[in-house]
């Protein structure tokens, strides 16, 4: 086949934007491409299984299948690195100081200090301060073997700071939301410190979401903070001294927090000369200051991201979230409880049109548990799992289902049993176009089918208070809009939301409860074995897709924008969220 | 005098009551607390925060009990001279407080000189020559500006020479770098408030402008004006100094609010330009339930509003000695 750099450039537009096929056959189409090309491209993405129902690539492909290499990065020769990389703390002035605290400063906590493990942008858990580490072959002791590091005052860095940052965790009086990071079973794992770069964790069961609790947890230092009258409120949290790859230099209240480059960082000399991270909680604003050159890369919501697609200047890097949007049932409310009234619903839903429209085209289907192309990709079970295919859009098999249980039609329309009608009220909460639009959508499907839905907006902390109130109606809260059950981020455990250990005033809010699926959620965070551990949660995906406690709808593909004066990232990274917390060391601002 | 001074000050113990039990029932009216606001946080970026962890931070914050404890102990604090920590800040209230209040002032300070050495002449010169096409163009002046709102008026500005035109900077009040050297220092300052003291000064000139120009008014139609004008003064003499000084009484009692104004800034032009001062910690911290600060910001512009309206009372009977309190 001749080269023809249009498909390169397809190749690497689809894989760093995660077209879906259709979207791909499109712009090829746009491109006039030929179709041994297109099918190319499509082999390339390995996108063959996210979009059934369409035609199939031709199977003699003879094009190579490994992924492109990442999208030119300059070479040293080119751009020199160094300079201000420029970024927004959005979530307005906190507390800079002592990450361990509640509501700590974002960019603090991700460019001075470190943990003992971290997450890289494909899911994956990288070294921090610790080298390597490993299981016993029970699964109930985990040892770390710790860098050689120093902390920005020159103090070397040891196992007595990270004895040190649990035990002021474990200390009631710290004001800290990660207590249970470092309990298994209710219970405090215990820490000792054979020598000064090895730390040994004991607990009592197995828990495999143990790693993923720790990569949240920043070492602070012991030789600044030991001995504090309080540590709530000590001075250092104005000044902190961490070990991570940026220096504090200046915090100046709701403006700007400085930090400039650590040279004896451990893991080598950081690319960029500082960070400045300003606070702008309006997007507009952050908008024209992105404009403007004077940040360099910031989220951006939906609406706003067309407008940066075709810009020169700027990169638009995806940033997918790992749950996908779902349909959340009430398994508290009686008539939501019957497993075919949820099926029905499930049929009656056209999912693709729905993702297509409130998306505007970038969403992806949902067709399993976690989001397509996320850091839980690999814990969905794409041999036995579609939804799609379980529960195809069919109207007439939705009124069919909905008839043999008994729901015939009122007079107005709306199905109705022994007096009462099929009528669900759906909430969601405020601040995102795409879930009222939604509401809306699905409000139209699900009236083809004679049930009745009334669309809610709630401000997030009201609906959260309905959530963890144990005696809240499920009458007036049937059906949400929103990502239920979330896992924690980079583990698949979904223990806190869907396991029936958790009603309200737990966070299973929708009270779903199968022995099947608890069983499964249990073994899931008791198998440490990477492999096997893989394995229940493919199991889990079908014992979700079989028992329907939310229908997943689509998988929302959010995006940043990253000024091209940038260097260091590459604009193949699945999520540009996960990659400048993980290597902030790597990013730079070109210098001409 | 001293007696009603005294009494004015012991009815503001049982209205500062009154005020901080309606601010701390609203408070805790509004849904969420701040263990609720920092979980859409953590679930925005991705975290869980377990129930267990939710419910050691309601513990430490003392969210745990009744709401009318919560405020007895706050009472109790307070009494005790200790306006709290902040939640989100995890600093001592009175520390975060000290932090913005100079800059609140310095804008507040800046845009208030402006404002009367723009005002104060144009009402004057408004009601001296009234019906003259100035004092036309004045008064429409004046009604647009009373009627634009400050919000409108301050983001057209930032859109029309921050964003269009890149003149001036957006937001804030200096620039993280800036050269070294005295002028490139106060270049970067003075370009920092053009913006938000314009926004304020022409919100606030409409009304000065007005009051002037009708206190003057009432003053110029006074028989000792007459009187002045007939001895043969100079006309500037008999306005600036016989009719004038008459005219300031109305002015000086407005005076007794600058207090507040000055300590208070204006919310929504510190919001707009993320000018680090006492409106926009009012509306961060209410937006993230950071309980202690909003009470202490509540508190202190109750307490400011009623020594401003005692000072304006007393102010009125030193440059009024008709009037009289007993």
């Amino acid at each position: 086949m001749t080269y023809d750099p249009r498909v390169e450039a397809l190749i690497r537009e689809a894989t760093r934007r995660r077209y879906d096929r259709r979207t791909i056959l499109r712009r090829a189409a746009m491109l006039g491409l030929s179709a041994p090309a297109v099918a190319m491209v499509l082999a390339a993405c390995r996108q063959e299984e996210a979009a059934p129902g369409q035609t199939p690539a031709p199977a003699q492909t003879a094009a190579p299948g490994q992924t492109p290499a990442p999208a030119a990065s300059p070479t040293a020769a080119e751009q020199a690195t160094g300079g201000m990389v420029n970024v927004i703390n959005t979530l307005g002035d906190k507390q800079v100081g002592n990450p361990i605290l509640n509501s700590a400063d974002y960019w603090v906590e991700w460019l001075c200090f470190s943990k003992l493990v971290k997450y890289d942008d494909k899911g994956n858990i990288i070294p921090d301060l610790a080298e390597r580490w490993e299981y016993s072959s029970d699964g109930l002791t985990l040892t770390f073997h710790l860098f050689e590091a120093k902390w920005h005052d020159d103090t070397p860095f040891t196992s007595a700071d990270v004895l040190f940052t649990f035990e002021t965790i474990k200390d009631e009086k710290t004001d800290t939301p990660y207590g249970s990071r470092l309990q298994v079973g209710g219970e405090w794992v215990s820490w000792e410190a054979p020598d000064d770069r090895t730390v040994v964790l004991t607990m009592k069961e197995p828990f495999a979401p143990f790693l993923y609790g720790l990569s949240q947890i920043p070492i602070i230092p012991k030789h600044l903070l030991e001995g504090s009258s309080d540590i709530n409120t000590d001075p250092f949290n104005t000044q902190p001294v961490g070990t991570g790859p940026f220096k504090f230099v200046e915090w100046n209240p709701s403006q700007w927090i400085r930090f400039e480059r650590y040279d004896e960082y451990h893991k080598g000399r950081p690319a960029a000369d500082g960070y400045t991270a300003f606070f702008m909680e309006d997007t507009n604003a952050g908008a024209a200051a992105l404009e403007r050159g004077e940040v360099d890369m910031m989220f951006v919501p939906p609406e706003m991201q067309p407008r940066y697609e075709s810009d020169p200047n700027f990169m638009l890097l995806n940033y997918v979230y790992f749950t996908p949007i779902t349909l959340a049932f009430n398994h508290k409310h009686p008539i939501l409880q019957d497993f075919n009234v949820r099926k029905a619903i499930a049929h009656a839903i056209d999912k693709k049109s729905l993702a297509d429209t409130v998306t505007k085209g970038r969403g992806l289907l949902a067709e399993n548990q976690y989001a397509t192309t996320g850091p839980l990709d690999k814990y969905n079970d794409y041999d036995n799992v579609n939804y799609s295919e379980e529960y195809p859009y069919d109207p007439e098999l939705a009124k069919k289902i909905l008839d043999d249980a008994g729901w015939t039609p009122g007079p107005d329309g709306i199905r109705q049993k022994d007096g009462q009608r099929m009528s669900f009220p759906l909430l969601t909460y405020s601040g995102f176009d795409e879930y009222k639009n939604g509401q809306v959508i699905l409000q139209q499907m699900l009236s083809q089918v004679g049930i009745e839905v009334v669309p809610q907006v709630l401000e997030y902390t009201t609906l959260e208070q309905m959530w963890h109130d144990p005696n809240d109606d499920p009458m007036g809260r049937a059906m949400e809009l929103q990502e239920w059950p979330h896992p924690f981020e980079q583990d698949p455990d979904v223990y806190n939301e869907l396991h029936s250990a958790n009603w309200p005033p737990g966070d299973n809010y929708m009270w779903f409860k199968d022995a099947g699926v608890d069983r499964l959620i249990e073994l899931g965070r008791t198998t440490v074995d990477p492999e096997e551990r893989v394995k229940v949660y493919h199991e889990l995906d079908l014992a979700r897709l079989k028992t329907l406690p939310a229908l997943p709808l689509y998988c929302a593909v959010d995006g940043w924008v990253v000024s091209r004066a940038l260097g260091g990232i590459p604009e193949d990274t699945p999520s540009i969220r996960w990659y400048h917390r993980a290597f902030p060391e790597k990013i730079y601002k070109k210098q001409s | 005098m001293t007696a009603y001074i005294v009494r004015r000050l012991l009815w503001m113990i049982p209205l500062l009551v009154g005020v901080s039990i309606i601010t701390f029932a609203m408070l805790k009216r509004i849904p969420g607390d701040p263990v609720t606001v920092m979980l859409l946080e953590s679930r925005s970026s991705g975290r869980v925060i377990t129930e267990a962890d939710r419910e050691r931070l309601r513990k430490q914050y003392g969210l745990d009990k009744p709401a009318y404890l919560q405020y007895f102990d706050w009472l109790g604090e307070v009494l005790r001279g200790n306006l709290g920590t902040s939640i989100r800040m995890k600093q001592p209230v009175t520390e975060v407080i000290k932090q913005r209040l100079p800059n609140t002032m310095k804008l507040a300070g800046v845009s208030l000189v402006i404002t009367l050495a723009i005002a104060l002449p144009l009402g004057i010169l408004s009601a001296v020559r009234q019906y003259s096409w100035l004092d036309y163009v004045l008064t429409a002046f004046n009604f647009v500006g009373i009627s634009i709102p400050q919000f409108w008026l301050a983001l057209m500005l930032l859109y029309l020479f921050a964003v269009e035109i890149q003149l001036l900077p957006v937001r804030g009040m200096r620039s993280p770098y800036v050269e070294p050297g005295f002028w490139n220092h106060l270049v970067d300052t003075v370009t920092h408030y053009i913006l938000p003291v314009t926004s304020v000064t022409l919100a606030s000139l409409a009304g000065y402008m007005r009051y002037q120009r009708a206190a003057m008014l009432e003053v110029i139609r006074q028989d000792y004006i007459r009187t002045a004008r007939a001895k043969g003064l100079p006309e500037h003499v008999v306005i600036l100094k016989h009719a004038w000084r008459n005219a300031l009484i109305p002015i000086i009692t407005l005076l007794g609010y600058v207090l507040v104004i000055l300590v208070e800034g204006s919310i929504v032009v510190e919001a707009i330009f993320s000018w680090p001062g006492m409106g926009l910690l009012a509306v961060d911290s209410l937006q993230q339930r950071d309980y202690p600060v909003v009470m202490a910001i509540v508190m202190l512009s109750a307490v400011l509003i009623m020594i401003g309206t005692l000072l304006s009372d007393i102010l009125y009977a030193i440059v009024d000695p008709r009037v009289r309190y007993d």
